[in-house]
């Protein structure tokens, strides 16, 4: 029951903030304008994108764009701040939407027969809503529009800035933000931070809504008069000539990228998806090996009873539906329960681990509206499916049970029909993991391979229990005939304890194939970092103050990395430069590099180029192979030979490099300087900063404190992997706790047995402890090598295939040991509960019990 | 244990069945959800005006100012209109337009009406920083006193709107833009004069109106083989590959062969018995047009203005572009169409126009065959007889203004169009000039469904005299 409430909350909280993120994601470009196909937007620091460039291309004959103009602000009411979080203004030219096609489409009068909704409709004028939220945006009084949650966070805000004493609450429905005419008595209240008005706020309910308020872009500039114009939207498809034209006419320092950016940044939010997914699952799947255990639990106390209605004459279908039934409502139950515990888990979330998610997987969580009442019935019935699933195996036991009438062990060829299926299944896994791992590229596929490596991991451990723990009996000196009643009686359990034996393995594996990928990605992280960040000092900005200038005069050395963007084959990528001299060379750290002597001679004279994995793999190309690239300052298409594929990891963009002196500054952007020089020569420059207005202690990072803030970074993000690993452990040992409390009633017998002969009942509790520990560790010696496995093809395969780049597999064996340590501690703790409490029960009720 | 199975099964099957069906229904319970939240936000916010609606409506009621009390700068009857100066903007009155009907007609024979519009509206919503509040809520009457719109650097306090409407025998074309004052793409240039929005352009050589170029492209939004059919039998029948884009793209040559006539009393123009409803008004009825229409499957660029992106001052990239748009020409399987035939001009600023009393107007720009032409109007008034007036211009481009009392226009009957009763067929005598003439549409939908609606329409002009020329309902 508790495991399935575990079960159902952990899945329905995944689902409410997977549904909100990938809700809010689509915000991320569009606002509330479908069908965006292109933005452009300024790839210079110094020329920003203006009205003049807007109306220049409008006039030109491109009016599907859309100018937008965004700022982050907070707001505020008699000169306090309200907010806790920066609101993101958004503006958009309403004007120029109207005119287009989503939004009017002018009908001929002869059509519009009958009432103007019901013609609307039959015309199929493309939803109506955003429509008229547009129109109400540019022509009634200025409005801005928000979500209902938002307005509600800020209504709240304000009544609690108004009566700290009465303590108000927030609003526990949206029903009162809808009733209450807030949208007019709030707007007088809120001011920016030089004190003008807002305009009336507007809820509007839509999943493309998050933490922003939207309106016209007129109204934005009158709120916020320095606000960038941030990008121009292009609504809808362009033709090829329109697309040849429109970058024609685009001035050097505007970029047009299709929205393949956007995709890229969805691939990141898919795969925080499928994290998160994935998690849920897994979760779901171990739990559902403990109901499996739980049921068989129940059965097993049932027997008896069980037995005694079948003397009675009840039918076997009567008592299966009747347990299907327990089993229904206490899904129901449970999932009921895990729901409310999930969307509470949810709301947790939020805000505070919103903010994080934001920062860490860079997708905007917004408020998705979620029905309860659907999410019960998916989780439910998910719940539903898996445990009646569950219940299968032990029904399908007991059907066995009730069939005879005594219990049977299985006979020889019953015991080897099992192991020839095992060795069959573990062929058929393997056989099919291998070919999926050779020739699938979809993620999914690769997904499904693992988990194919890890279920013939299981058939394997299946088929091969018996002699290992006999192998392992052998070294077993026979001074200590306990140990080896005990190990000769883990040989019996193992035929029992299948289920949860094979959770235990999956747990394992997972846990040391996650931890060694970690482990190796850490490893190749600092490695790399350690060797790039080979400047002394680093300053992050873009443009002011100018560092260069400052620097004149201290004697540091100081180099500039220009970025420019471009388009390689269709898609978005980075064309930064990097400095040629020995030291930067030195620093440079390859995948791969040309044999030839003479690289950093032909990258220096722009010959050839670096690149990363990103691209490598990307685009599929290989060192010494030529590509056809803009130059980064006269965008003139030449070749350049590949010299070498550097690693560049967590970078979402394919990155060329290229010779500093090929980049002006007046068309690329700088925002990184390193800088090289003794103490005294970066005092001199910090002196320098100081002079000329700035703060030396946000500009400046020491590379230490640069690599200390990077691997912090680091280890945050994979926190959750590691609360995961944990949690996976203790769901399979306590999977293995439930069939032990099944399995104690097996060897009661035998205990009693070896207890009446005097051993003391905390030696037996202990020799019990020894056989469990004993399979978890045969279970961890065949989790090692599919461990390795899986970590060698979530780096290799898995995210070759979903981020372009991959890393060295570092098998640790401290790490390794460290894994088994943690996994047995955490078995031993969980099963020695039921142990030692069958371990209190005096020698006499076993002895009545058998009799 | 069979059934076991099979129950396993059913139960299974239903549960994912269950599932299925409700997220599908989750989905329609958001977006009522969202439905009902939009309506609720539209019914808040019923005092504002509703452009789209197709109820009966005052022309362009909902882009401006409506209230008598705050008005633009009011017409003056001393003022003495002069060129060019009066073809610019005269950003002081609320409302104002600069609109050219034309019928044209092919080398076959074919007839087509055209219509390209450019309105200047004042925003009623310009906040401004006195007080910080709508113009329409200021009981500040004078105009010279009153305060700025509150900067900002993408509005004034203007807005413009443009429509362009082409009609073929079966077909038409029509497309509708906005932009607000201030950004760039839309205005009046005066050296040389020029009206644009977006790429559609009226350009002079010179600082007068005329002789222009006008470029513009249209939509295709009807498309009817047979339209007697379709409206006779009063079947709403689907117009034939209307959901295939298609576009027309209009060059025209305009050139004056006559005199700029100033309508009413030298161009102040009277439009109700009190005199309380004026404007200043003026027309080039003398226009002689010569051009091409060419229809295409996708959008040609038409915008030919004088460019300051650093890449168009360089000659190789304009050929790229002119290449380009060669090459769209062919891509497009464009057909050009050359047309001539005649047009009127007009144009006409006021701030007395678009008020509660205001029900719509009549108005009629005629081409006699004998070159004369003939301007008449009916202004619908709430609470006061119909203000019927007009010009007669001779073929000398002298004229005459119509009082009430000269002019006699009457509607014969309503037609019914789409969900609407129109009059279509009017009856007009002037006795003076001997005149008595049937005015009939020469195709019944001529209504343009724009943000603002309102009937724009070629008319057969028989009786007494015969000719052609444009008729203009709004108001219904």
């Amino acid at each position: 029951m508790a495991s399935l409430i575990i079960a159902a909350a952990g899945l329905s909280a995944v689902l409410v903030i997977n549904s909100s993120a990938k809700q809010s994601y689509s915000s991320e470009q569009q606002f509330l304008i479908p069908n965006v196909t292109h933005t452009i937007t300024s790839n210079s620091s110094t020329l920003k994108l203006t009205k003049e460039n807007y109306s220049d291309l409008r006039v030109k004959g491109f009016y599907q764009l859309i100018a937008v103009a965004q700022t982050k602000q907070h707001i505020y009411k008699n000169g306090q701040r309200i907010t806790q979080r920066r609101i993101d203004f958004t503006g958009i030219d309403t004007f120029s939407l109207l005119t287009l096609p989503r939004f009017s489409r002018p009908v001929p009068l002869a059509e519009q027969v009958g009432s103007t909704t019901q013609h609307k409709a039959e015309m199929g004028v493309a939803s109506d809503e955003p429509n008229q939220v547009i129109k109400q945006l540019s022509f009634s009084n200025p409005t801005a529009v928000l979500h209902p949650q938002l307005l509600k966070q800020l209504k709240y805000a304000i009544d609690n800035n108004e009566d700290d004493k009465t303590g108000s609450q927030a609003p526990d429905n949206d029903q009162d933000i809808k009733d209450s005419d807030v949208n007019v008595g709030l707007a007088d209240q809120f001011t920016t931070q030089s004190g003008k008005t807002l305009t009336k706020l507007s809820a509007f309910e839509s999943p493309a809504l998050g933490n922003d308020i939207i309106m016209d872009i007129a109204e934005l500039y009158r709120l916020y008069p320095k606000a960038d114009l941030s990008m121009l939207l292009v609504v809808g498809e362009l033709t090829k000539t329109q697309e040849k034209v429109l970058r024609h006419l685009l001035p050097d320092y505007l970029q047009l990228s299709d929205t393949i950016a956007g995709e890229r940044d969805s691939e990141l939010t898919s795969s925080f998806h499928l994290n998160l997914m994935a998690m849920a699952l897994l979760m779901f799947v171990v739990c559902l090996f403990i109901v499996v255990n739980a049921v068989n639990l129940l059965l097993n106390s049932r027997l008896i009873w069980l037995k005694v209605c079948r003397q009675l004459g009840i039918s076997r279908q009567q008592l299966f539906i009747v347990q299907l039934v327990e089993i229904l409502f206490l899904t129901l139950l449970a999932s009921l329960i895990g729901v409310l515990l999930g969307v509470e888990l949810a709301k947790l979330a939020s805000p505070t681990v919103q903010a994080t998610l934001e920062n860490l997987y860079s997708v905007e969580v917004g408020f998705g509206k979620v029905s309860f009442i659907g999410l019960l019935i998916q989780v439910f019935g998910i719940c539903l499916i898996g445990s009646v699933c569950a219940t299968f195996i032990p029904l399908n036991k007991l059907n066995h049970q009730l069939a005879q009438s005594k219990d049977m062990p299985l006979s020889v060829t019953q015991q080897q029909f099992w192991n020839r299926a095992t060795w069959f299944s573990f062929g058929v896994f393997s056989g099919l993991a291998y070919i999926l791992l050779n020739h699938a590229q979809a993620l999914w596929l690769l997904l499904i391979a693992t988990a194919l490596v890890i279920l013939s991991g299981c058939c394997l451990l299946l088929a091969n229990y018996p002699s290992m723990l006999g192998f392992i009996q052998r070294f077993i000196p026979d001074r200590f005939p306990l140990l080896q009643v005990s190990s000769k009686q883990s040989l019996a359990l193992s035929g029992k304890t299948k289920i949860a034996c094979c959770a235990f393995f999956i747990a394992a594996t997972s846990n040391i194939g996650m931890n060694l990928m970690v482990d190796s990605f850490r490893g190749a992280t600092v490695g790399w970092l350690e060797q790039r960040l080979a400047a002394d000092y680093y300053v992050y900005n873009q443009g002011e103050p100018n560092i260069i200038e400052l620097a004149k005069g201290s004697g540091v050395a100081v180099y500039q990395r220009l970025e420019n963007y471009t388009s390689f084959q269709g898609k978005e990528i980075q064309q930064f430069s990097y400095p040629t001299d020995e030291f930067n060379q030195q620093a440079m750290v390859f995948y791969d590099k040309s044999e030839s002597e003479n690289l950093w001679h032909q990258f220096k004279q722009g010959n050839g180029v670096l690149v990363n994995q990103q691209f490598a793999f990307g685009f599929e190309y290989n060192v010494n192979d030529v590509i056809e690239l803009p130059h980064p300052s006269s965008a003139k298409v030449s070749s350049y030979e590949i010299l070498g594929i550097i690693y560049d990891f967590g970078n979402p963009y394919a990155q060329v490099l290229m010779p500093l002196d090929m980049f002006e500054l007046s068309k690329s952007k700088c925002c990184i300087y390193a800088l090289q020089g003794t103490e005294s020569q970066i005092d001199l420059l910090r002196e320098n900063i100081l002079l000329a207005g700035f703060d030396p202690k946000t500009q400046l990072l020491k590379t230490k404190e640069l690599l200390a803030l990077s691997m912090q970074a680091f280890d945050n993000t994979f926190i959750i992997t590691d609360g995961l690993n944990v949690v996976t452990l203790l769901v399979a040992a306590l999977s293995l706790a439930c069939a032990i409390i099944v399995l104690m009633n097996d060897i009661r017998p035998q205990n009693m047995l070896i207890r009446s002969m005097g051993v003391s009942a905390l030696k037996t509790q202990l020799l019990a402890l020894f056989q469990y520990l004993l399979l978890c560790f045969v279970a961890l010696i065949f989790a090692t090598p599919f461990g390795i496995l899986l970590s060698w093809i979530l780096i290799v395969d898995i995210n070759y295939q979903a981020f372009s780049w991959t890393y060295p597999l570092i098998i640790s064996p401290m790490k390794i040991l460290q894994i088994y340590a943690t996994s047995l501690l955490v078995v031993a703790t969980v099963i020695a509960i039921p142990l030692f409490r069958a371990g209190r029960r005096p020698l006499i009720e076993d002895i009545r019990w058998v009799n | 244990m069979g059934k076991l199975i099979k129950l396993s099964i059913l139960l299974t099957v239903l549960v994912l069945f269950v599932v299925v069906v409700f997220s599908s229904n989750r989905i329609d319970d958001v977006s009522s959800n969202i439905e009902e939240l939009f309506f609720n936000v539209k019914n808040k916010n019923s005092d504002s005006r509703n452009i789209g609606e197709a109820s009966p409506q005052n022309f362009g009621r909902g882009l401006s100012t409506s209230d008598q009390q705050h008005l633009g700068e009011v017409a003056d009857p001393n003022y003495v209109i002069t060129f060019p100066k009066d073809h610019y903007s005269h950003a002081s009155f609320d409302i104002e337009w600069w609109y050219l009907t034309a019928n044209l007609a092919d080398e076959e024979g074919n007839t087509y009406g055209l219509q390209w519009t450019l309105f200047r509206f004042r925003n009623p919503n310009a906040i401004y920083s006195s007080g910080q509040e709508p113009l329409k809520s200021r009981t500040d009457s004078n105009p010279k006193s009153r305060p700025k719109a509150e900067q900002s650097s993408w509005s004034n306090e203007h807005i413009y709107m443009a429509h362009a409407s082409v009609h073929s025998d079966s077909k038409h074309w029509f497309s509708e833009k906005f932009a607000r004052g201030d950004v760039g793409n839309a205005g009046v240039g005066k050296t040389p004069f020029k009206l644009f929005i977006d790429d559609w352009l009226w350009q002079s050589p010179t600082v007068s109106l005329l002789p222009a170029k006008l470029t513009f492209n249209s939509k295709l939004i009807s498309n009817h083989t047979n339209e007697n059919d379709a409206y006779q039998n009063g079947v709403n029948e689907k117009n034939a590959n209307i959901d295939d884009v298609s576009y027309l793209s209009v060059q025209l040559n305009l050139s004056n062969t006559g005199p700029y006539v100033l309508q009413g009393q030298r161009g102040y123009s009277i439009k109700s018995a009190d005199g309380k409803h004026a404007s200043h008004y003026y027309s080039a009825p003398f226009i002689e047009v010569e051009g091409t229409l060419t229809m295409s499957d996708s959008l040609i660029f038409s915008g030919h203005h004088e460019h300051n992106s650093p890449k168009n001052n360089n000659k190789e990239n304009e050929t790229v572009v002119n290449k380009v748009e060669k090459s769209i020409d062919l891509i497009a399987n464009a057909k050009q169409i050359a047309v001539s035939g005649n047009a009127w001009f007009d144009q006409e600023w006021t701030s007395q126009l678009l008020d509660q009393a205001t029900l719509g107007w009549d108005w009629l720009s005629l081409h006699l065959d004998n070159g004369d032409k003939i301007m008449a109007f009916q202004m619908r008034l709430k609470d006061q007889p119909n203000y019927i007036t007009g010009t007669y211009i001779n073929a000398d481009g002298s004229s005459t203004t119509l009082m009430p009392s000269d002019i006699e226009l009457n509607a014969i009957e309503l037609t019914p169009v789409g969900n609407k009763e129109l009059p279509l067929n009017w009856q007009l005598r002037i006795n003076s000039k001997r005149l008595n003439i049937s005015i009939k549409t020469t195709k019944n939908d001529q209504w343009n469904p724009a943000s603002v609606t309102y009937y724009e329409g070629t008319v057969a002009v028989s009786g007494t005299h015969n000719g052609e020329g444009f008729l203009e309902l709004t108001g219904y």
